[in-house]
């Protein structure tokens, strides 16, 4: 079971999947598409690790416990 | 402006919940109107399932309105976030300040003043940079940081790279930031003690 976090005036949407649920991973993986065609930055972390043990994903990872998304940044 | 009543919410058995528009009543703006006192088919209610209900509830504390509730639980849920992040010495310096710091190749950035971050470079230079998400007044503000603290982390030169900046009083000028050699032996991220 993964789960995605998307940042949002909620403070985040999750979406989850089930390895074993081929139509779950279908709808996260469309789903992170979406995020990444906004430009939006995407860490994959062991559920609840701190921020040392998050990495920069490029590309769905269903292997990943969580996914946070993020927005790009701009100079303020 | 004649007052009118738009109704917040209909309450079974207790009656209606209305909002007094354009006046007060007895220095109330919403009213309890109990059921008895509610004609029927008066004026057709709207459907439950129709547009978006603005439900209140009444404390002690006085009216809590459901925007407020959504907004305490997005607060929330973004400081849990946050704080699922930090590391020990990091969320000591967020309860007990809001705000914390992160070491970068670069130098150390601190997060948690929205359009004043100070930055303590390596070669021991200070600078006021100013980055936020897109959109960001669409977050809450625990998220904000938690945006800036990933990409600090995965992406730090893309960070400075927009960032906005100045000297402390000064002028402030647009990004890049000029940045020292990053460190060689870079932890990427860590904490130092407040």
């Amino acid at each position: 079971m993964g789960t995605m976090r998307i940042l949002d005036h909620t403070g985040d949407t999750a979406v989850t999947w089930d390895l074993d649920d081929e139509t779950t991973l279908r709808v996260a993986e469309e789903i992170f598409e979406r995020e990444a065609a906004q430009s939006k930055m995407a860490f994959a972390r062991p559920m609840g690790a701190p921020v040392e043990q998050a990495e920069r994903i490029r590309s769905f990872d269903p292997a990943a416990e969580e996914i946070i998304w993020v927005r790009p940044i701009q100079g303020g | 402006m004649i007052p009118s009543l738009h109704l917040v919410e209909d309450i079974p058995d207790w009656g209606a919940l209305v909002e007094v528009v354009g006046g007060e009543h007895h220095g109330a703006r919403v009213l309890l109107v109990p059921a008895a006192r509610v004609l029927p088919r008066v004026t057709p209610a709207p459907s439950r399932a129709a547009g978006p209900r603005h439900l209140v509830r009444l404390t002690h504390q006085g009216l809590v309105t459901a925007h407020d509730s959504r907004r305490a639980e997005a607060d929330r849920r973004a400081e849990g976030l946050l704080e699922s992040l930090l590391d020990d010495d990091q969320r000591e310096q967020w309860r007990s300040r809001r705000r914390f710091s992160v070491r970068t190749p670069y130098g150390i950035v601190e997060l948690g003043r929205v359009s004043h971050l100070r930055f303590d470079d390596l070669d021991g230079g200070h600078l006021v940079l100013c980055v936020v998400p897109l959109r960001s007044s669409e977050l809450p503000p625990a998220d904000i940081w938690t945006n800036l603290l990933l990409v600090l982390r995965g992406e730090p030169r893309r960070f400075f790279d927009v960032a906005n900046y100045c000297v402390p009083g000064g002028r402030w000028h647009r990004g890049p930031v000029p940045l020292p050699h990053p460190s060689p032996v870079p932890p990427l991220m860590a904490t130092i003690s407040g």
